[in-house]
């Protein structure tokens, strides 16, 4: 065994000479740190899903509360009076029924009183001419202009009436869809109401301090959640800090390796998070309230709580792991492997 | 082993040459309002290249003087050396220092970083203490070829048995080629054959490397190969015996041992 007669470019000092011990490169730390992750992914994973259950929880809640909030704004703009939007639908609309009125009258007029068909004469095929069912066409645009049999047998009499019939389906299924426009704050405050969400502006002040509650209630969960697991994940490996001491880590060193360690997993699980609550609330909002949903979307205020989730899941996470590391560190060696894990 | 040659260690040159040395140390924990007095008054001088065991019952302050020569704890009062430098005046770089070049750790529970093979954890002191990584992974290299675990180099900890473990452990703590070997019941863990292995490679490398070795046991075949056995008591040096006394009294020490473990 020739130990003296090494490779390495380090001189022993003699005895009685004592040294600093060297700083190492933050790019070693991230090295080693990059190292720990990968061979512990699966520990490390369920860390992180605890971060990405707690702020997918609390990004959930602020991104509903953020909907709801321009969901409101929407309503409270479209029935302002000077609303531009709503006079225009109000023109359309008066134009649309002006030029459905004679339509429907000549329809209708046809309808009730259906010339008489030849015996061998085949009836029209409704389907086949206009692309959908009777049922369908009357989901579509409401009530026809007449009885269904009699304008069948108007239509397949005197052939010029499937034009009109096109030209009423065509401006019905305008009308229809601009009254539905009009009248879409009372849908929407009704479905409001159905869920139970406030609509009165008394009310709705009322609501927002619960929902400041359910905010605050989140945070907890997110707060408690993160410095659990990560306390935990840290002091599983006291006695690992202990041992790295032993060997000649610097406190810092520690702490570095924490750090980056906690930063990644505190970003990866924070996005994950931060996505998959988006992705609820979305579903969520337009499960509940379907087109109203995406008519006037908070993308400011969204964006904003976006960004306090993350600083809140980056922070909660390296501090949950930086504190206990650093107590560790702290320590005499021989007490952080002393600590039962 | 009480067969192998007489003590060849400490030569006349290196006689005057301590590597520890303890001077009237004292240790007291406070314990709430109770003070305990684990060490009331040290005084020990390790010679470069010996081999001592510390023995002593539990509660006998054994671990502390262990811990405070490894360079682990500070004493209340006295003086520590560890290769003439007085530990109570270095500050945490020094101290990290210290321990990172001057002090090799074996401990009882092998104590391997789990995510790291052995070659990683052998070369960890080594860029702790500035190595580059491609001189590290052959110096650590070399060293597990010593200690026969070339085959087994790219093996995680929990792939290894026990006596492969420790001798990893004892690859890590040659890593810096320290001046002292610090080895907390290093065959606590371990059966009696794999516990003797360890023993002799032990005694080699510090026959070989000169390397201070001090571990503190209960185990009779340390004390067998021992050049010298510190017997602590109530904090206090209870007597030294000297390989040559050891021979003698071989009988007595086994008796006297197991009155003081049981």
């Amino acid at each position: 065994m020739e130990i003296e007669n090494r490779k390495s470019k380090i001189e022993t000092p003699p005895a009685g000479r004592v040294q600093r011990q060297i700083t190492l490169p933050l790019r070693k730390a991230t090295e080693i740190a990059w190292k720990n992750i990968r061979m512990r992914l699966s520990r490390c994973l369920l860390v992180t899903s605890g971060i990405i259950l707690a702020l997918a929880f609390l990004m959930s809640i602020l991104a509903s509360d953020a909907m709801l909030e321009g969901m409101r704004q929407w309503m409270a703009g479209f029935n302002a009076e000077h609303s531009a939007e709503f006079r225009a639908l109000q023109q359309r609309r008066r134009e649309l029924e002006d030029r459905v009125q004679p339509l429907y009258e000549h329809l209708h007029l046809a309808a009730i009183a259906p010339p008489p068909l030849e015996a061998e004469q085949k009836k029209l095929d409704f389907a086949a001419t206009f692309g959908l069912s009777v049922a369908e066409l009357q989901r579509q645009v409401g009530a026809l202009p007449g009885p269904a049999d009699g304008l069948i047998t108007a239509m397949t009499a005197r052939p010029e009436l499937i034009e009109t019939m096109r030209q009423w389906i065509a401006i019905q299924g305008e009308l229809r869809a601009t009254i539905r426009r009009l009248n879409g704050p009372e849908e929407l405050r009704a479905l409001m109401q159905s869920s139970g969400v406030s609509t009165e502006p008394r009310a709705v002040a009322a609501d927002r301090i619960q929902t400041r509650w359910l905010v605050g209630l989140a945070l907890l969960v997110a707060f408690v959640g993160i410095l659990n697991a990560m306390l935990m994940s840290v002091t599983e490996r006291f006695r690992e800090i202990g041992t790295m001491k032993c060997l000649g880590a610097l406190d810092g060193f520690i702490v570095k390796l924490f750090v980056i360690e906690s930063l990644f997993q505190g970003i990866v699980g924070t996005l994950i998070g931060i996505a998959l609550g988006l992705a609820l609330s979305f579903i969520g909002q337009s499960i509940t309230y379907g087109r109203f949903a995406w008519m006037q979307v908070p993308w400011g205020s969204l964006a904003a709580a976006v960004g306090v989730c993350f600083l809140v899941g980056v922070a909660l996470t390296v501090a949950g792991a930086v504190y206990p590391a650093w107590q560790a560190a702290r320590m005499q060696p021989i007490e952080a492997m002393r600590v039962e894990t | 082993m009480t067969e192998s040659a007489p003590t060849s260690a400490p030569d006349t040159a290196a006689l005057s040459e301590y590597t520890v040395r303890t001077i009237d140390v004292t240790r007291v924990y406070k314990m709430g309002a109770e003070e305990v007095h684990a060490l009331r008054g040290v005084t020990v001088s390790v010679q470069r290249g010996e081999y001592i065991s510390i023995m002593g019952p539990s509660g006998s302050g054994k671990s502390t003087l262990f811990n405070m020569i490894g360079g682990l704890d500070k004493p209340t009062s006295g003086k520590v050396y560890i290769d003439e430098v007085d530990i109570a005046q270095l500050d945490a770089y020094e101290l990290a220092w210290m321990r990172c070049r001057k002090i090799g750790y074996i401990f009882q529970t092998f104590n391997l970083i789990p995510v790291m093979t052995a070659l990683e954890n052998v070369m960890l002191p080594m860029i702790f203490a500035g190595l580059n990584t491609a001189d590290a992974q052959d110096k650590a290299a070399e060293i597990l070829r010593k200690v026969e675990l070339g085959h087994r180099m790219m093996n995680k900890p929990a792939e290894m048995s026990g006596g492969q473990q420790q001798r990893v452990a004892i690859a890590r703590a040659f890593a810096n080629d320290p001046a002292i070997i610090l080895a907390d019941e290093p065959t606590g863990n371990l059966d009696l054959q794999t516990g003797t292995k360890i023993i002799e490679l032990l005694r080699q490398l510090n026959r070989d490397s000169g390397v201070t070795v001090i571990s503190a046991t209960h185990d009779h075949k340390m004390l067998a190969v021992s050049d010298r056995i510190i017997w602590i008591r109530d904090g206090k040096v209870d007597r030294i015996q000297n390989r040559a006394d050891l021979k003698i009294e071989a009988g007595t020490i086994q008796g006297a041992q197991g009155q003081e473990i049981h």
